[in-house]
């Protein structure tokens, strides 16, 4: 999955650059850089950064060089384990068998969103709740309806009367 | 000198100390520690999200709230790593090689405590620094012209994305598509839209605080959903924080004494860097006494010097990572990259006129975050038991939590739908990059400081008539592309030495 990963930001930089050529001017009239310039730069960089990282997912003996590699220090070891990323907080390694969970939950954001302009932000918080805990803490009732009203409640409670924050209205006024 | 920092941080004080800051003060410190204890929601998603809460507020007061949440978070992150074997926040990783092994040895609430007092004493190093060093360098950076801004800039993201792991490449790409993101919207210098398809809600640009929660928040939250911490059992702990064994020997502060102080400094170096931030100070920290040690072979297996000297750096890595903020606006991590964020939010600009323009607001922070790491030290100690509670609660309840409020907290911003989807597309950016070895960090503080690069970079070309040799021709930029140029290259002769040197050998 990850030279597909890698393969689709590809893609995406490509259209990117694309419609960077397509729309904007790289030089303006007195020859100096345009809205283009740095937007074409940048996509430049991305497409050759991108397509060397899709070559090296994609070659044959890529699996055979990462397991030459000799022994780190503990620094290394430690930096490796966190990641290019700065946030990095899990040390487990998964080993993808949580993948529908993965799959599951994404649709329950997406529908979660998609359901905010019609039902508004109290009961599209109520919805999800309800079919989260359904899904993922299963038979245990009380505690998943209780929780599913309290949580929606405290935080329109929160940001509705509290703060006087804008949240989604839907058909039914709130 | 010594007159002139004592005289600021008194004026500080007189700032901080309002019962409203004191207030949310308190309230950023308390729910920083709750954040650093949860995997999934570090401190930039917490800061980025509570972002929207802090609108009715003072500029002073929100920032005091949200510098709390992200020196707060160091000390609560450290409490798993200490107790389950999980840090809480990736700075307080290093923490966890000797921190469990000495829960484990049933030495768990010395280790609580000797983390607190070791965070406490790397914060305040730190924040004495902070007071020492921003004025001086914000004097140095008053004569920064745009070439030199702009290096800043690029050698702190190059140094942020070559320094962690092992995949230089993709931090740079991660860089990259922060710097494609903020493309998006109006172009400052000709006014020409780009990228917006016709739609005027992104006339204004993409809004870092959706991207950040969407990478930090939901990326961070499904990755923890894929290696299934929602499906681990609770661990129960149990600490008997009565008991005289709760508390560290005197041989605990006696071998540490020299400890915290190294880390402190370490630390505060490696937060001064831009890019390098508290998880590379907690490393180099542990590195350092390792090697130093006389008997380095204890290490891992139960040292309290293994978990002091993180602990005391990590705290003062956090504050480090201020001065480059304060003095020339260039965050050091993906946390001050959303602080930054915050700051150009509430219309102040991060820099060397800022000291000067609004020396209150400065001072103010860094008279707060003296009080902040007296706050967190007594909260640390007094209400462990209060906060290890908070582990009892299984991760499959606390997923909600974090859904809603990185929903509700990206829509409340603009009440902006676009935006609310922009959020999901930047979670699973966000969990593909933490799946497959990318930074969302860098694409975060790469989306802050695009604009300002393009910026900067343009300047920079309209000066020298398109000509590049004004990135050398002034002697700071010309240290600074020496720099980058180094940091670039050095990888790459490191590699062609080594595969030169077998070739010889045989």
């Amino acid at each position: 999955m990850r030279k597909w990963f890698s393969a689709a930001l590809l893609v995406a930089a490509l259209a990117y650059l694309g419609y960077g050529l397509a729309t904007l001017d790289i030089f303006n009239r007195a020859g100096r850089a345009g809205p283009g310039y740095f937007p074409v730069l940048i996509g430049v960089l991305l497409v050759l950064t991108l397509a060397i990282n899709v070559f090296k997912e994609f070659r044959p003996y890529r699996a055979r060089a990462a397991s030459q590699t000799g022994p780190m220090s503990d620094a290394q070891a430690m930096s490796n384990a966190v990641g290019a990323d700065a946030t990095h907080k899990d040390m487990d390694s998964g080993d993808g068998s949580y993948n529908r969970d993965v799959l599951v939950l994404f649709a329950m954001l997406f529908g979660f969103i998609a359901l905010l302009p019609t039902l508004g932000g109290l009961l599209a918080m109520i919805v999800f709740m309800l079919v989260f805990l359904f899904v993922f803490n299963p038979g245990k009732w009380v505690v998943n309806l209780v929780y599913s009203a309290a949580l929606p409640l405290g935080l329109y409670w929160l940001f509705k009367i509290m703060l006087n924050a804008s949240l989604p209205r839907g058909l039914f006024g709130f | 000198m010594l007159a002139d920092i004592f005289s600021n941080l008194w004026f500080g004080l007189s700032i901080a100390v309002t019962p409203t800051n004191m207030l949310f003060l308190l309230l950023g410190a308390f729910v920083g520690m709750i954040v650093g204890l949860f995997p999934g929601f570090g401190p930039a998603a917490g800061i980025a999200v509570l972002v929207p809460l802090t609108f009715g507020l003072e500029p002073t007061t929100a920032i005091i709230m949200l510098a709390g949440i992200y020196y707060g978070s160091m000390y609560g992150g450290t409490i798993t790593s200490i107790l389950i074997n999980t840090p809480g926040e990736s700075a307080t990783v290093a923490s966890t090689l000797d921190g469990y092994p000495l829960a484990q040895k049933g030495r768990a609430g010395p280790a609580l405590v000797m983390q607190a007092i070791a965070s406490f004493i790397g914060g305040t190093i730190g924040v004495i620094l902070i007071s020492a060093l921003a004025p001086s360098l914000a004097d140095f950076a008053a004569s920064f012209g745009p070439s030199e801004y702009f290096m800043v800039i690029l050698l702190g993201l190059l140094l942020l994305t070559t320094m962690m792991g092992a995949n230089k490449l993709n931090g740079i790409i991660s860089a990259l598509i922060g710097f494609a993101i903020g493309t998006v919207g109006v172009d400052v210098m000709s006014g020409v839209q780009r990228y917006t398809f016709g739609s005027p809600e992104l006339i204004g640009g993409i809004y870092f605080v959706a991207i950040a929660i969407g990478l930090f928040g939901v990326g961070e939250l499904l990755h923890c959903v894929y290696v299934g911490q929602h499906r681990k059992p609770v661990e129960r702990i149990s600490l008997n924080f009565k008991s005289a064994e709760f508390w560290p020997d005197m041989k605990d502060y006696v071998e540490c004494k020299f400890t915290v102080l190294r880390g402190s400094i370490i630390g505060f170096i490696a937060g001064v860097l831009p890019g390098s931030g508290a998880t590379i100070g907690s490393i180099l920290g542990y590195s350092v006494e390792k090697k130093l040690a006389k008997d380095p072979e204890n290490f891992g297996k139960g040292e309290m010097r293994g978990l002091v000297a993180p602990e005391a750096a990590n705290n003062a890595a956090s504050a480090g990572a201020m001065v480059p903020l304060l003095s020339l606006g260039i965050p050091g991590s993906g946390a001050t990259a959303v602080l930054l964020g915050a700051f150009l939010m509430w219309g102040l600009q991060p820099g060397p006129m800022l000291i000067e323009s609004d020396p209150g607001f400065v001072w103010g922070l860094i008279a707060s975050m003296y009080l902040g790491n007296i706050i967190l030290i007594v909260m640390n100690i007094a209400a462990i038991p209060f906060f290890v509670k908070f582990l009892d609660i299984p991760y499959v309840h606390v997923i909600p939590v974090i859904v809603l409020l990185c929903v509700i907290g990206t829509f409340i911003i603009h009440a902006s739908m676009i935006e609310t989807w922009i959020l999901l597309g930047a979670g699973l950016l966000g969990f593909g990059m933490k799946l497959y070895g990318f930074s969302p960090a860098a694409t975060v503080l790469a989306l802050v400081l695009g604009s300002m690069a393009e910026e900067n970079f343009l300047q920079s070309m309209i000066i020298s008539n398109g000509n590049l040799s004004i990135f050398v021709e002034r002697p700071i930029s010309l240290v600074l592309t020496v720099a980058v140029a180094c940091i670039v290259a050095a990888p790459l002769a490191y590699r062609a030495f080594r595969k030169a040197v077998p070739a010889r050998s045989q």
